[in-house]
């Protein structure tokens, strides 16, 4: 997952989102230890301070813990995992339809298209 | 900070000017050397001018040791103090007391080193010479020797009167000259700074002038001293009288030096402009 | 504790009467990466000589920890130039020994394990080393120092992308972390990211101070489209 920090919103938000992806999509794994503030910000390319908002915010979340010596630890919590990977899917789903819709396809048009993407040639 | 300030500054500077000195030392021993070959004879006047030419090359090399060390030098702190490598220099965490003091030290100290080995060529010259000499003249060897023993009967005689403190003054005014001399370069350097946009001409500009006031004011002092002293000594040795003037000349060589650091000091410590 | 820096009604008046600072107030605090920001002639370059105690100021004054620049000051904030500044005839190990013991504060190992990793050998002369590899190497030497403040001048002016995102990384990952980075540069899009706070600058003035989170909410835009509208001619 690269990091690309372009639109306008605050960078902390977006660093959020890409690390929140990295837990779901399984590259950083439950119980694993993610690395540390300043090599997540060498990486990212952004300033540290920046980056311990963004980890403080996941810490909020709960998909990250502190530890009690230093660093943080991808949360062991599956269900938390599913839920937050859940809860993003709904939110594509949201947004695709409503982008659909735009496009004038009712909601059944949409489902038969997804089964069937070559049909949209035929119209 | 000044012992490793010295240190760092030794490093950089030994090769140039011991490669002067070296190539100093050869061209004493070649000048040396050409007494032994068999062109001073010669019917055609090319063989014994070449020999000439050698010798004269000898010449040629000590002025050029003497003036190449203290270009070096001048060159050094120029670029070292002012220009790209002042921006490393000037914020190191020393003062600038030290960073002079470091300076002036090694400036000076390889004035008298080069002194020194002008000196010790010339040694090294006459050495040679008389080596490359003793082989074709069977008596040479034997007539030198005689006249060296008669040496230490001159010291006795009336005309070498005060000559130890003759000795003992020259080597004041050596000592107080290679100070002088690295003053006299680093002051104008540090004062052509102060003309903005020609700093270069500036500093050549500025020892002319510090020249100039130098000699007008040696000739100021020197001179009612000299009347008065012709009149009232007697004769029989120079070296009481010269003895005077050298320490007279040293000492306004010292204060004139001394005037010079702690105008650099100032000029570097509060008025440094980095362009 | 003061101020790390504070810069108080500091005028700077060049020869001809070029007026580049005009009674600048400024106080640069503590743990932050901060951006000077300016066109070109704007009087960043200045500022930064001045505080390093390379300039002589014409009215004002400058404190770094309460004290004015000196050799106090000096051995705590270490400074990137414009321009290289190194002796041609050093190799790179006697660089290393050179900052070792005027800088309380170098890292030689931190210094050393950068040069590995960019393959620069210590046993080369820095006069032949190409101009990007000795800029490269004069950064490592700065941000080897544990200082408190950190001044780096142009430092991504005419590098490519690559060498730009080194350069970053290398900051990032080296300041102290107590320490404040100032960095001028006259390119924001770049380095946006990496600042906390900026300072507009334009002719010899400070236009404006304040942090990128507070100019991207207030101002629903990047700093660099800020930038641009502030200092639209």
């Amino acid at each position: 997952m690269a990091w690309n920090l372009d639109s306008d919103r605050p960078i902390y938000a977006q660093i959020f989102e890409v690390i929140q992806l990295r837990i779901i999509s399984g590259a950083y794994k439950p119980g694993e230890k993610i690395p540390s503030v300043r090599e997540l910000a060498a990486e990212a390319g952004v300033n540290p301070n920046t980056m311990q908002k963004a980890l403080s915010e996941l810490e909020r979340s709960g998909l990250v813990m502190a530890q009690r010596t230093s660093g943080r630890i991808v949360t062991e919590d599956m269900d938390m995992i599913r839920e937050n990977r859940n809860k993003l899917a709904r939110q594509q789903i949201r947004e695709f339809i409503e982008r659909m819709n735009r496009l004038g396809f009712s909601k059944q048009e949409i489902i038969e298209l997804l089964e069937q993407p070559e049909k949209c040639e035929e119209r | 900070m000044l012992g490793k300030l010295l240190k760092h500054e030794w490093r950089a500077v030994w090769k140039v000017p011991v490669l002067l000195i070296g190539i100093l030392m050869i061209t004493a021993v070649i000048a040396g050397g050409t007494f032994a070959l068999p062109i001073w004879n010669s019917e055609w006047v090319g063989l014994p001018l070449s020999g000439v030419m050698l010798i004269m090359t000898f010449y040629f090399a000590m002025i050029a040791v003497s003036i190449g060390i203290m270009i070096y030098f001048a060159v050094r702190f120029y670029k070292n103090v002012f220009t790209d490598e002042g921006y490393l220099t000037n914020t190191l965490p020393v003062s600038a007391r030290e960073l002079l003091i470091n300076k002036v030290i090694t400036m000076s100290a390889w004035n008298l080193i080069g002194g020194i080995a002008i000196v010790l060529s010339i040694v090294v010259f006459v050495i040679i010479m008389i080596l490359s000499l003793m082989p074709k003249t069977s008596s040479f060897a034997r007539d030198l020797f005689r006249e060296m023993a008669h040496i230490p009967e001159l010291f006795d005689s009336p005309y070498m009167e005060g000559f130890q403190g003759f000795c003992a003054s020259l080597l004041i005014m050596v000592l107080v000259g290679a100070f002088n001399s690295t003053m006299m370069v680093i002051g104008s350097i540090t004062l052509g700074q102060q003309v903005r946009g020609h700093r270069v001409l500036g500093a050549v500009g500025a020892y002319f002038a510090i020249s100039a006031v130098v000699q007008v004011i040696n000739t100021v002092v020197m001179m009612p001293m000299m009347f008065t002293m012709f009149e009232n000594a007697r004769m029989d040795s120079p070296f009481p009288i010269l003895t005077i003037f050298y320490l007279i000349s040293s000492a306004i060589s010292l204060l004139i030096a001394v005037g010079l650091y702690f105008l650099c000091e100032y000029l570097i410590g509060k008025r440094l402009e980095l362009e | 504790m003061n101020e790390l820096v504070e810069v108080i009604g500091l005028t700077k008046v060049y020869e001809k009467k070029k007026l580049a600072l005009d009674h600048i107030n400024l106080t640069i605090p503590r743990g932050k990466i901060i951006g000077l920001l300016g066109p070109n002639g704007s009087g960043k370059s200045t500022l930064i000589k001045l505080i390093n105690g390379l300039l002589v100021t014409t009215e004002g004054e400058i404190l770094i920890n309460g004290k004015r620049p000196g050799p106090e000051s000096k051995s705590c904030v270490s400074y990137l130039p414009e321009r290289t500044y190194f002796q041609g005839g050093m190799k790179v190990s006697e660089l290393i020994s050179y900052f070792a013991d005027f800088y309380a504060d170098f890292r030689p190992d931190r210094a050393r394990q950068m040069l590995a990793n960019l393959q620069i050998e210590e046993t080369a002369r820095l006069k032949t080393l190409s101009k990007g590899t000795k800029e490269k190497v004069q950064l490592i030497m700065v941000m080897s120092r544990d200082a408190q403040l950190y001044i780096l001048d142009e430092p991504i002016a005419g590098v490519d992308p690559a060498a730009r995102d080194y350069i970053l990384r290398t900051i990032i990952s080296n300041y102290n972390e107590n320490a404040t980075v100032l960095i001028s540069t006259h390119l924001i899009t770049d380095i946006e990211k990496v600042l906390d706070e900026v300072i507009f600058i334009r002719g010899g003035r400070v236009v404006l101070q304040d942090t990128v989170e507070h100019i991207r909410e207030s101002r629903g835009k990047s700093v660099d489209a800020y930038f641009r509208e502030v200092f639209a001619c």
